[in-house]
């Protein structure tokens, strides 16, 4: 019994530290392109850190038990059939599990949850805005300048945009991967979003940066998408100027 | 088979009578909203009435005398019979049917998403296929263990001789087949491609008429899932055989009980927000209609206030049959039986207050995702309850590895990875990047297919033999399921990775960054689906051709091993005595039931 507890343990911490391993080294994070997606990956990677000591707690459990409790199948199902110990309860290993599963709870809707939510949300107010409409199956981002554009969504890099977000038919949704910020588009409510691009990036080159409907609508819905380019503000103001309606 | 048939007559002649009488007062086309809707009702009336509501109801009603048949063999499983066993292999033979259609979509889909661009179909048919999918799976995972575990189980385990509502429990089961052709014949109206979820205004676009059958199915399918909770309810709480008290009932049957309850108080909810769908397809009204002041968040609160409750309805029953399993496939009384059903409860109760956390990018109030985050989290805390209980059963344990025990490891693997992928979900700073991802479309497959259809695996490999009294071949069924375990996890997991790196939901097609992972996926689910359409082939040949076994292969303990397999008409032949808890292993100075055999006493009913 002993012993069947130490391999437990061993193998859990050989496991987890193999799972966290591959983790640091193959992970599956994307780079962040904005401050809400350095938010995301900060979050993704604490909840993946502890998800992977609970998954190797039980995996490790099930590896031990397999090996060590298993009885020989002698291909007859009737004979054999002794019984384990008799160990209908345990108060004492109950109140532990509820104790560290109420903390780890605890935790996670304390930091992962709401530091997570209000870091995600930071400061409600942008330097400039941004107005986006989706339509059966385009999106029209509108400038603050009046410029009108349909091709591409282009940005100033480290500067908070208030996206305005709406919608003329069916629901779509505001998604652009690399910034990890999404809101839905809603007929009939306007809905915002903040969102600080931090490095400057072309979708050309960058699958993540495209502005991509992310609600079912319709025969178009996967192709709604288009190009995000993310820019220094000089060349920002210069390219709004030259959009048609810009002044 | 002649049920069946007077039942699709009289459903035709119903449908198209209600049909053509609308269209002819509404001087609209046939195939008009309102014309279908009035038609499906006079259809399912015809339909019931013709497969065997005559006989058993009508004529009471005219004052007639009864006449409902009593066939035998194979005959029964297409008349409108009560006996609860009939109707739950009824539920899962239409069910399993239903599953093979589902599967072989989702296989399409897997087709054309193998490589970027167009292979087989275009978005719109993808867009179809995919919510036929959707709507057919929710369905299976929905019915299954309940209509056809419950059904078959849960009276025998309590030690009753049925169900306390025979009729109505076929009533349920019969509104079943209607639903599926409803769903399945929802294309033929008109566009169907708004998912299962059929979010307006998209479902309620000009030319969505195919919503409108998608909504005659929920009905159908909603009805069935109440009346069998209620029927459920009232069983457990009335009928339990002398001495079974809530302390000493198996916790399928705790499980099954805290579905029903979910069930019968909650699936209103999913009817209630699709006629109002309906309404505004048909009866002109403007509740998700914005430019008349409707409101589309309405619509998406009433729909998750049943539908995440559901994902229990489809995880709860299968929670309670991996639990049995485990504990009389290990030989150990079930650990912490008190905790686990408290467990079950205490989800069935958070499971009410959850819905929101589908609708955090929604445009909801900003100050709402708090709370709803909190409720979510916490219910991480009862499913940690149920892993202690497995985890606890199995240690120290005589664990024989069959084909049951090897897919509840399974079934703990893939529920874990989906309650911890789920806290991603639940955390909204990482739930608003991965919402409508690849990420989700992994996590719910992970809990409903990884929780709920290999529940149902599992079950359908403990009880195979109480059913029919033969055995499969049992090498054969420990390769499938160490495969389905493996393919399952290839064919998801590399999900999750393409949910972060930006690939969305519901699409016919993506960029080339993602041909890699969408490649590995595909193949993963082929084999995966061949290997699951064989593994049913297996038990089917195993019905006929399989070796007979005894009554207690498992040599377990709870009622319905102490029974022939398969059961007799009325299960009991004496009322059995319940003097002890079920789980009794190990400890020989308790034993679950006295079976009476030895005794003359008669039944008395």
């Amino acid at each position: 019994m002993k012993r069947d507890w130490v391999s437990w343990v061993v193998l859990w911490a050989v496991l987890t530290a193999l799972g966290e391993a591959a983790f640091f080294m193959f992970s599956p994070l994307p780079i962040p392109g904005s401050e809400e997606a350095e938010v995301f990956n900060w979050i993704f990677s604490i909840l993946t850190v502890l998800g992977i000591v609970v998954l190797m707690f039980v995996l490790s459990f099930l590896i031990v038990a397999a090996v060590k409790f298993r009885v020989p199948d002698d291909g007859n199902l009737d004979d054999d059939l002794e019984d384990g110990p008799y160990i209908p309860d345990n108060r004492h290993i109950v109140h532990k599990w509820e104790q560290v599963t109420i903390a780890l709870t605890l935790f996670l809707i304390i930091v992962t949850g709401f530091l997570g939510l209000s870091r995600f949300n930071g400061e409600q107010s942008g330097e400039m805005a941004i107005a986006v409409q989706g339509q059966q199956w385009s999106w029209v981002i509108t400038h603050e300048n009046g410029g009108v554009a349909t091709d591409e969504l282009v940005v100033p890099v480290d500067t908070r945009i208030r996206y305005d977000v709406s919608a003329t038919d069916v629901l779509h949704s505001f998604w652009v991967p690399a910034f990890a910020a999404k809101v839905d588009a809603v007929p009939g409510r306007p809905t915002v979003i903040y969102v600080t691009a931090i490095e400057e990036a072309d979708g050309a080159t960058n699958v993540l940066y495209r502005l991509q409907c992310a609600e079912l609508c319709g025969l178009g819905h996967a192709a709604m998408a288009i190009n995000v380019r993310v820019v220094p503000r000089a060349e920002y103001q210069a390219y709004i100027a030259s959009l048609e309606g810009g002044s | 088979m002649f049920p069946v048939i007077r039942g699709i007559f009289w459903g035709l002649l119903g449908y198209l009578v209600g049909a053509y009488l609308t269209a002819i007062f509404t001087s609209q086309a046939a195939g008009d909203p309102l014309a279908v809707v009035m038609g499906s009702v006079a259809g399912i009336m015809g339909w019931l009435m013709g497969v065997g509501m005559w006989e058993s109801f009508g004529r009471q009603w005219m004052g007639l005398p009864d006449a409902t048949p009593d066939p035998k063999g194979w005959k029964r499983y297409f008349h409108f019979t009560v006996d609860h066993k009939v109707i739950g292999i009824q539920y899962l033979m239409t069910l399993l049917l239903v599953f093979v259609v589902a599967g072989s979509l989702a296989m399409v889909m897997r087709w054309e998403l193998m490589r970027p661009g167009q292979d087989i179909m275009g978005a719109l048919a993808y867009n179809r296929v995919m919510s036929m999918h959707g709507i057919l799976m929710v369905g299976v995972a929905v019915a299954t263990m309940m209509g056809a575990f419950g059904n078959y189980l849960v009276p025998i385990m309590i030690g009753a001789d049925d169900m306390a509502f025979p009729r109505l429990n076929a009533l349920g089961f019969w509104l079943l087949p209607p639903a599926a052709v409803a769903f399945l014949a929802a294309p033929i109206l008109g566009s169907f491609e708004a998912g299962w979820t059929a979010y307006p205004p998209l479902s309620t676009l000009a030319g969505s008429d195919g919503t409108v059958l998608f909504v005659v199915g929920v009905f159908f399918l909603g009805l069935s899932s109440i009346l069998g909770a209620l029927n459920l309810l009232t069983t457990v709480i009335t009928m339990r055989a002398p001495g079974m008290t809530w302390g000493r009932l198996p916790i399928f049957v705790w499980s099954a009980f805290g579905t029903a309850i979910l069930q019968l108080l909650l699936t209103q909810f999913f009817a209630a927000s699709v006629v109002l769908i309906l309404l505004d397809r048909v009866a002109g009204t403007n509740f998700f209609i914005p430019e008349a002041g409707g409101d589309i968040l309405l619509y998406e609160h009433m729909f998750w206030f049943y539908s995440h409750p559901a994902v229990y309805i489809m995880v709860i029953p299968a929670i309670g049959a991996v639990l049995e399993t485990i504990t009389h496939m290990v030989r150990k009384p079930l650990f912490a039986y008190r905790t686990s059903v408290f467990g079950i409860m205490m989800i069935v109760g958070l499971s009410n207050v959850v819905w929101a956390h589908h609708m955090f990018t929604s445009g909801m109030a900003n100050w709402l995702r708090g709370p709803f985050l909190v409720t979510t989290e916490m219910i991480s805390e009862p499913t940690g309850l149920i892993f202690l209980a497995a985890i606890g059963t199995i240690w120290q344990g005589k664990l024989r590895f069959q084909a049951p025990l090897i897919l509840s490891f399974g079934w703990i693997f893939n529920f874990l990875i989906g309650g911890i992928t789920g806290i991603y979900l639940a955390a909204v700073a990482t739930d608003i990047h991965l919402h409508d991802t690849y990420f989700v479309v992994a996590h719910f497959h992970h809990t409903i297919m990884g929780g709920g259809i290999f529940g149902l695996l599992v079950a359908l490999f403990f009880w195979f033999p109480k059913m029919t009294g033969r055995m499969y071949n049992q090498r054969l069924a420990k390769w499938f399921s160490w495969l389905v375990i493996i393919l399952f996890n290839t064919a998801f997991i590399p999900m999750y990775w393409a949910g972060v790196q930006g690939l969305n939901r519901r699409v016919a097609d993506y960029p080339d960054f993602y041909a890699g992972v969408n490649m590995f996926s595909s193949i993963s689910s082929f084999l995966l689906g061949t290997v699951l359409f064989l593994g049913l082939v297996h038990l089917a040949w195993s019905t006929k051709y399989g070796p007979k076994v005894g009554n207690n292969p498992w040599g377990a303990t709870t009622l319905e091993w102490q029974i022939s397999s398969p059961p007799p008409a009325h299960n009991f032949h004496v009322l059995p005595k319940i003097i002890g808890h079920p789980y009794n292993y190990g400890n020989p100075n308790e034993v679950h039931a006295d079976m009476g055999e030895h005794q003359q006493e008669e039944v008395s009913h």
